[in-house]
């Protein structure tokens, strides 16, 4: 029996009974962050990083039952010890260590190696193996450092401003808001937030998790002209502001790498900007952990253990065990 | 290579042609004077910068990247084209090295015709020193493929405002051959060209579309009709047996119909014509499509030229043995044209039909009678010039069809339907025949909604197709052929029509029924 297997409810240890990141309801679950396809509602307990407990509350409920962690905090059940370490993915996100009778296993989560100076940054924990994410698991995707991104943002909006329009950022409201509110040039005009993005900011001020506060859009909302809007997507909201004002949309995503993506989408304009590992970034949290064995998921998994096992480790997909044969075409 | 790459960048990201010519006063005001006349070269497509093939520069990049062909094969589908797949696979590069461009296209000229060992050490170390956005560029510049899709009219725009040229100056300019590696800007913009006074068209007469009563803009007696047609409007400009053509967009297109540019057409010299070019089969003229596939092709086939030939219907003339008659009374201007038709050749230039009468009646019934002609409308133009010398666009009546809906498409947010899709019968089949703009009030719009959760019966991404049951009248200008639809035709400028509550979607119209009025209205 391995420490942790995949199961039909999600990563699953069955010595001490709990889930990781489970799809499906199950009485023990241990959270990485707070991002819909990690943090599912209808379990019994949940447990996480301490920064993680005000964001689950918001997003799946006041009332359940959940308990904070602080990064390194020991939580032993039945003999395996668990601790949450930093992921620098979102705020509150965290991998797992799992140790049981000197056999340690890490998984990831989402996480990235740049720091953001919003979250905790990331920090690679030495493990036998690792389960990593795979997101961005292709040699196309390599980022520019957030600075240069940041830097590209404004003068977007520097722009749009001298062009009478105002700016539209589609970005998550868990992560790359944060990122972007905190570390564009407040000099250039107003800011607004979409009421997700706005409530998320809220939640993290009152517990001292965020410092950037910002107006929320409504469609008394004055001084649109040259303003700079956040939001997830599109919404009536900016539909009805569109009508009167001048708009200028780009999306902040690591999919806008491509030329193809970039023009598929109905934006005018597309930002580099991810809250995951890029591939040298994935490359280097593979050698850091000196992971003897290489699990990968939630991604392009099996072009990345390839190229791993071609490295010569051994690495495999939770789909499908990858020996190492170059059966894919 | 570093600012060529970003205008290539950002001018696929802009749509609007205000923002487009923006971009590229910026480029022109930014670029070196050494740079730029092969940026005018680039952009116009128009070096040849290839030395090596795709494939080749793909063994190179992989091998230098260390990636495994099975991982760029990967990768590519994702980007969807090789020269950027591989710009991305290499490695990153802080190294930012102001070579300018005029270096790297005489090094990459140099290149040309060495070997392969010191062309890819050539290519290894150009990466090493290039970003990846300058990798996109180089790697479609060294095996052929970049092209930039920009219009004459914006290149031309665009260095009016940064050089203060008048734009016929630089439009001849930029179509004749010229040698970046032998020639300098600034003796391409300023040495003198006889082109610059023979080539110069005059101000093209604005054009509106009448949309109130005809009988708005004054007495019938003042005016002429002409009937119009959907081709090019240009200028047609001999002078010192050079022949120029313009279109209102002030692109010299001379160059797109070598069979109108032949200066024995016209018998006189310093003659301005000014009329509607458009392609001819036989006695047959050709809808639109044609022309504009013709105009986006490279190279004319002689069998092109044969089988379809361009030809001119005339208009006006501007000017004629040299003589400005642009302002003159209509009059005037026809007694000349008279003059100059026996000096013409006839089988390219035609006469165009014109309407005078002292009652609007006639001018009406002429309007009823175009689509038997082949025209698409009416132009009125005031007898006697004034100062307003505006023309007016008539439009015609639109057909009519009565189609049922097959398709409905949401909004990106998918709060709103934003078209719907319509066809008519084909054996029991409906076949699509027109895509048109949701123009349904509100209500009705939310009722179609509710309409649409039972009776939906397939969705596609945003598409949902449904039942049929709403029978609409469709209006639409004309009817042209089109092989790559399933119905054959397109329908130019379809609009939503009032709904049809009382025809149930059985007895709405077949396809037989577009054939007949498509049949009717060629010659
Ligand atoms: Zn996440
Ligand atoms: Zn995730």
């Amino acid at each position: 029996m391995e420490l942790l297997s995949n199961t039909k409810n999600g990563l699953y240890c069955e010595v001490a009974d709990v889930y990781i990141d489970p799809w499906r309801k199950v009485d023990k679950a241990l959270i990485t962050h707070g991002h819909s396809d990690h943090a599912r509602p209808g379990h019994k307990h949940y447990m996480c990083h301490v920064n993680c407990v005000p964001i689950l509350k918001l997003r799946i409920g006041k009332k359940i039952n959940v308990r904070g962690f602080n990064f390194g905090e020991s939580i032993h059940i039945n003999e395996v010890r668990f601790s949450f370490h930093p992921a620098g993915h979102v705020i509150g996100s965290a991998q797992i260590r799992v140790e049981y009778k000197g056999e340690v296993w890490v998984v990831t989560g989402d996480y990235k190696l740049e720091n953001d100076q919003v979250c905790t940054p990331f920090e690679s924990i030495k493990c036998h193996t690792l389960i990593t994410e795979s997101t961005f698991g292709l040699p196309i995707y390599k980022w520019a450092t957030q600075d240069t991104i940041i830097q590209q943002i404004n003068q977007w909006w520097a722009q749009n401003k001298a062009d009478h329009k105002i700016s539209v950022i589609y970005a998550y409201s868990l992560g790359k808001a944060q990122r972007i509110l905190k570390h564009l040039s407040h000099d250039i005009g107003n800011i607004y937030a979409d009421n997700s993005i706005y409530n998320t900011n809220n939640a993290l001020i009152q517990h001292g998790l965020y410092k950037r506060a910002c107006q929320t859009l409504n469609p008394e909302s004055k001084d649109l002209d040259g303003a700079l809007v956040l939001s997830p997507q599109s919404s009536s909201a900016l539909n009805n502001i569109s009508k009167h004002h001048p708009m200028s949309t780009a999306m902040a995503s690591g999919w806008m790498a491509t030329r193809n993506k970039r023009r598929n989408r109905l934006i005018d304009k597309g930002f580099v900007l991810s809250d995951h590992a890029d591939w040298d970034g994935l490359l280097e949290a593979v050698r850091s952990s000196e992971a003897e064995r290489v699990i990968v998921t939630h991604g392009y998994q099996s072009a990345f253990a390839r190229y791993l096992s071609e490295l010569g480790l051994r690495a495999e997909t939770y789909d499908t065990a990858f020996k190492g044969e170059p059966s894919l075409s | 290579m570093k600012s060529l790459s970003e205008i290539y960048l950002l001018l696929e990201e802009l749509v609007s042609f205000d923002a487009k010519l923006q971009a590229l006063k910026s480029y022109f005001e930014q670029t070196a004077a050494e740079d730029l006349l092969w940026s005018i070269s680039l952009l116009l497509n128009k070096s040849n910068a290839r030395i090596i093939t795709i494939t080749k520069l793909k063994d190179w990049a992989l091998a230098h990247a260390k990636i495994p062909e099975w991982l760029y094969n990967q990768c590519h589908p994702l980007v969807k084209d090789q020269s950027e797949t591989l710009a991305l696979l290499l490695p990153n590069t802080d190294s930012s090295i102001g070579k300018t461009l005029s270096a790297w296209m005489l090094d990459i000229e140099h290149h040309k015709k060495l070997n392969l060992s010191k062309q890819e050490t050539f290519v290894v170390n150009a990466w090493k020193i290039l970003n990846s956005n300058e990798r996109i560029l180089f790697n479609k510049l060294i095996t052929g493929n970049l092209r930039f899709s920009l219009s004459q009219q914006l290149i031309l725009h665009a260095l009016h405002l940064v050089f203060n040229k008048p734009i016929h100056c630089l439009a001849h300019r930029l179509i004749t051959d010229f040698d970046a590696f032998d020639k300098s800007f600034r003796d391409w913009l300023n040495q003198p060209s006889r082109k610059d006074i023979d080539s110069k068209p005059y101000p093209f007469v604005p054009i509106k579309k009448l949309s109130s009563d005809v009988f708005n803009i004054g007495e019938a007696r003042h005016w002429l009709g002409i009937y119009g047609y959907d081709g090019i409007s240009v200028q047609w400009i001999k002078r010192n047996e050079q022949v120029f053509i313009w279109n209102d967009k002030m692109e010299l297109i001379s160059l797109l119909f070598p069979e109108l540019t032949k200066p024995e057409l016209c018998a006189v010299d310093k003659v301005v014509l000014q009329g509607t070019i458009i392609l001819m089969k036989d006695d047959q003229m050709m809808d639109q499509n044609f022309l504009t596939s013709r105009v986006k092709r490279k190279n004319i086939s002689k069998k092109l030229l044969l089988d379809f030939p361009a030809k001119m219907i005339i208009n006006e003339v501007l000017e004629y043995n040299g003589e400005d008659i642009s302002e003159r009374s209509w009059n005037t201007q026809r007694n000349y044209l008279e003059q100059l038709y026996p000096h013409l050749d006839n089988h390219v230039f035609l006469q165009s039909n014109t309407i005078l009468s002292d009652h609007w009646e006639s001018f009406t019934s002429a309007r009823k009678e175009a689509r038997n002609v082949n025209a698409s409308h009416l132009v009125l133009k005031n007898k006697v010039k004034t100062k307003d010398k505006t023309n007016w666009l008539w439009a015609l009546d639109p057909l009519t069809v009565y189609a049922t809906l097959i398709y409905v498409e949401s909004s990106i947010d998918r709060r709103n339907i934003s078209s719907l899709t319509f066809g008519v019968w084909d054996n029991k089949k409906l076949i699509p025949i027109c895509k048109v703009e949701n123009t349904l009030s509100k209500n009705f719009e939310t009722e179609l909604q509710i309409w649409l959760k039972k009776n939906t019966i397939e969705k596609f991404g945003p598409v949902k197709s449904v039942q049929p049951f709403f029978v609409f009248e469709i209006s639409f200008e004309s009817i042209t052929e089109n092989k790559r639809k399933k119905s054959g035709i397109s329908l130019k400028s379809a609009k939503l029509g009032k709904y049809l509550k009382e025809m149930k979607a059985e007895n709405a119209h077949t396809i037989s029924i577009l054939k007949e009025i498509q049949q009717k209205h060629i010659k």
